[in-house]
């Protein structure tokens, strides 16, 4: 069984005046699997919105094949057990959020008993229940993305689609929001995220895919980046003279710039192994800062080999690298 | 479930635009005018004085006044008024129901649901009939019973003149559906349909303007317009004849002006199942 099974997706828009003709997919295959949380990552006009839309008979396929929970889209019913939250969602105004909950739980075809329960905890889990009554032209713009979180959730769904679920969302939110799809994920919900803010994705998913301009370019599991090496800033209070011996020792690649040095290590062990040698040699660290993290990395490196010439410019920036 | 979800919520959304108010404060100033400002004395059956807000009508003392006759001529006059009126205010408080559903970042949710297309447009279009049903109901129920317990005469066929009147919105409603789900725009469906309503009126005076006209293309042009188009006029005609509880004379005007919106309605769903969004 499969969550989510894209074979060959191509989806063409057409200009009605111009007869100019857009590719917004070409030819997108992958599969998830239940229980993954699955990210599709791409910059603006990658067709990430597209494919999603494709999914859940928003917008039509012009070629291929695509299956929800081993259902062909063309079966509506299907969507029963599918939550979505859309990026830009509009609820109704006039209602408050219980209503709204209650609104989206009937399309659903949630039962009355089963839904007063629900919107109750659902509202307690995006910490809304004290505006649960309010109306929603009252709401800010992280308000409404914890009520279309919960309006995702409000079926119980066994596939949840989200397009930028942390957009518009604080710090502290956006860490919430995490929690609570870690903790779906905990319990064995396939997860599919369309989100440009890579740090979160890293945090939460199992895979990730990219797309640019409407093609698949790669899959990579975060596991697979977590072996490569990623790249720390140590704010130092002086630099001393034994400073690079015992950094050469460590066998670890770095540049010094005066008091300011970048790491290149494979784990946080390495790191720590490092800063203790560091530390060892009387050397006071001011601060210690992740410069990149490795999924942003690898993106930017993705999209620039898919760039015509792409590989050339990849390693000459390889060799400047510590 | 789910229609009736949508219907609700048509209810809702409709109440809380100023459109619909505007609509429900008329009906009840029509209704609060006619309450204060007609006053009719009935003795024995017969009208005996009138006064019109206020003023006193000049009634021949020697030919008394049958109240029944009477009544039935104001009330089917009101039907008439009620008719243009009720059109004239529901296409304009319905025209933005389909576009708004339409704008982006709400299509999306609720196609995302698991509802059929075109179920969706049909709980929609019955939503929007149930809300100008439950006001012109209103209205027309009121106005009929400040008249009758003014006059002590109980014209029930004055409340019947309420279905030719919701039937003709049923009919343009389907084109406010249709030219909403095409172009996405109100502004534009409330043109469409206020023309389609306002020509019947000459095309029904065909039989006159016909011979009129010189080129057989123009006689062929106007007598499809006529069979093509739903007969708003007949249909008014058909409200008063209704309200005076004659019989129907002719069902034609009914039942082209029901396929010419059936078929409006069933062009916007095909559309509507077809359409990325």
């Amino acid at each position: 069984m499969t969550a989510l099974w894209i074979q060959g997706l191509t989806k063409e828009y057409r200009s009605f005046w111009t007869r100019q003709r857009i590719r917004a997919l070409d030819g997108v295959s992958f599969q998830v699997p239940p229980g993954e949380v699955f990210a599709l990552l791409g910059p603006n006009g990658a067709g990430k919105t597209t494919l999603v839309k494709i999914l859940l008979g928003i917008t039509f396929p012009n070629g291929g094949d695509a299956r929800l929970l081993d259902r062909p889209l063309s079966d509506h019913s299907i969507r029963a057990r599918v939550g979505y939250l859309p990026e830009n969602h509009r609820y109704p105004p006039y209602l408050t959020g219980r209503q709204v909950l209650d609104y989206f739980a009937r399309l659903a075809g949630i039962r009355r008993h089963v839904r007063s329960k629900r919107i109750g905890e659902l509202l307690k889990l995006v910490k809304m229940d004290p505006w649960g009554d309010t109306r929603l032209r009252k709401y800010s713009k992280g308000m409404m993305q914890r009520l279309g979180l919960a309006q995702a959730l409000v079926n119980e769904p066994d596939l949840l689609i989200l397009d930028e679920p942390t957009d518009g969302v604080d710090p502290v939110g956006r860490r919430e929001i995490r929690d609570i799809l870690l903790d779906l994920k905990k319990q064995g919900k396939t997860i599919f995220i369309n989100s440009h803010l890579l740090s979160e994705v890293e945090r939460v998913c199992d895979r990730a895919a990219i797309l640019n301009q409407g093609k698949l370019l790669k899959i990579v599991a975060m596991e697979e980046l977590n072996r490569g090496s990623t790249l720390y800033r140590i704010d130092l209070a002086e630099a001393n003279g034994f400073l690079s011996e015992v950094l050469r020792a460590s066998g670890v690649p770095f540049e010094l710039d005066k008091t300011r040095l970048t790491l290149s290590v494979r784990d946080t062990a390495e790191l720590n192994r490092t800063l203790d040698r560091l530390r060892a040699a009387s050397v006071e660290i001011r601060a210690v800062l992740p410069l990149q993290s490795s999924l942003e990395d690898y993106f930017i490196r993705v999209l620039q080999e898919d760039r015509p010439g792409g590989e050339s410019q990849v390693e000459s920036q390889r060799g400047c690298s510590p | 479930m789910k229609t009736l979800a949508i219907i609700e919520d048509t209810f809702r959304e409709s109440f809380s635009r100023l459109t619909f108010v505007g609509f429900f404060v008329l009906s009840n100033l029509l209704v609060l005018a006619i309450l204060f400002a007609v006053n009719l004395d009935v003795v024995d059956g017969v009208l005996a004085a009138a006064t019109l807000f206020g003023k006193e009508l000049h009634l021949n003392p020697q030919h008394g006044l049958q109240i029944g006759p009477i009544i039935r001529q104001v009330e089917s006059a009101f039907a008439v008024t009620l008719y243009v009126m009720s059109i004239f205010l529901s296409v304009f408080a319905t025209a933005n129901l389909v576009p708004h559903m339409l704008e982006k970042g709400t299509i999306d949710l609720v196609l995302s649901k698991p509802l059929s297309r075109r179920g969706i447009l049909l709980a929609k279009y019955l939503g929007a009939l149930s809300v100008v049903s439950f006001n012109v109901w209103y209205l027309v129920a009121a106005v009929w019973l400040i008249l009758s317990t003014k006059t002590q005469v109980w014209n029930f066929a004055f409340l019947a003149a309420a279905l030719p009147i919701l039937f003709t919105f049923a009919v343009l409603l389907g084109v406010v559906i249709l030219v909403g789900t095409l172009s996405g725009s109100s502004s534009l469906a409330i043109m469409v349909t206020y023309v389609i309503f306002f020509v019947s009126q000459p095309l029904a005076a065909r039989e006159k303007i016909v011979p009129l006209l010189d080129s057989q293309l123009s006689v062929t042009a106007f007598q499809t317009l006529y069979w093509v188009l739903p007969k708003t006029f007949e249909l008014g005609n058909l409200v008063r004849e209704t309200a005076l509880s004659r019989p129907v004379q002719s069902w034609t005007p009914v039942w082209t002006s029901g396929l010419f919106g059936l078929g409006a309605l069933v062009a916007a769903i095909a559309y509507f199942e077809r359409k990325d969004y």
